[in-house]
């Protein structure tokens, strides 16, 4: 079994359900800085436990989520409305599902949790390690973050 | 047709709503649960002609529900799992705790439509 491919199926994950949601390719924004970013939005996240234990964040800042609500729900939504939160987590639940998957067909049996969100102000760092997948992504509602932060020393492999 | 909705998730109420409403399949008078105990209560009360819950959610969750009110000897109200989870093993806990139907999640108005047309047109036999 490829450690990277269990790895990256979060990733995945997420970029197939946009596809399925939003008819459009969720491209890695080359333009982003290596640096930590300071990011006003909301992080969306869902743990998963099992054979591989993580948490997918989705860190989007506040135009993108107004952009990809409206597309999700098919109307628009302020950021500040109480339901922003409910969608956005939605959004997180869905991709989950697609995570689960396609963990499953890597033979790494997951559970998901139930997806929360955070409105604010974050910093999103931009690292590749053992224990964090960050990718910097454009959509045609505008640019966000998905990250995976692994649980140490116990990514099956 | 008097029907149930359950999701944690507001939006996704609306969402299974406007959905039910574009497939044109039955008129549905939709009520509202926000997790399967509020469900449970609204049910035993109500006299829904169909379900429809989401699997994952807080308090107690889609699976429960179907065991509940299957295990209290209703096996007439179609229940219809609605949920992100995909994987064999979820879709087999569904079918035996006794859920009618079972639609992934991101559904459009046409894949509700077509899991759900032999669901209703058995309600109205």
């Amino acid at each position: 079994m490829n450690s990277d491919a269990i790895r990256w199926a979060y990733i995945d994950g997420v970029k197939a359900t946009f596809e399925t949601l939003f008819q459009e390719q969720l491209a890695k924004d080359d333009e982003a800085s290596t640096q930590p970013v300071e990011l006003a939005g909301i992080d969306s996240s869902i743990s998963f436990t099992g054979d591989n234990n993580a948490v997918l964040h989705l860190c989007i800042p506040k135009e993108t989520s107004e952009g990809l609500v409206e597309r999700f729900i098919g109307a628009p939504l302020a950021f500040d409305d109480a339901d922003m939160g409910d969608a956005v987590a939605e959004l997180v639940n869905i991709a989950a599902g697609d995570v689960v998957a396609r963990l499953a067909d890597l033979d790494c049996e997951v559970r998901m949790g139930l997806p929360s969100v955070m409105k604010g102000q974050f910093t999103v760092v931009q690292t590749n390690q053992e224990q964090c997948l960050s990718l910097p992504v454009r959509s045609s509602s505008g640019k966000f973050h998905i990250q995976v932060l692994f649980k140490p020393s116990e990514t099956k492999s | 047709m008097k029907a149930l909705v359950v999701d944690d998730s507001k939006v996704m109420r609306l969402m299974v709503i406007r959905a039910l409403r574009q497939a044109r399949l039955a008129k549905f008078d939709c009520d509202e649960a926000g997790d399967g105990a509020e469900a449970l209560k609204k049910f035993e009360e109500g006299e829904y002609q169909i379900v429809f819950i989401d699997f994952n959610m807080p308090t107690m969750n889609g699976l429960e529900f179907v065991q509940r009110v299957r295990g209290s000897g209703n096996t007439d109200v179609p229940i219809v799992m609605i949920t992100s989870e995909k994987t064999e093993a979820i879709q087999q806990q569904i079918t035996e705790a006794g859920a009618t139907a079972y639609i992934a999640k991101p559904f459009t108005p046409e894949s509700l439509s077509s899991t759900l047309e032999p669901v209703v047109e058995a309600i109205g036999e």
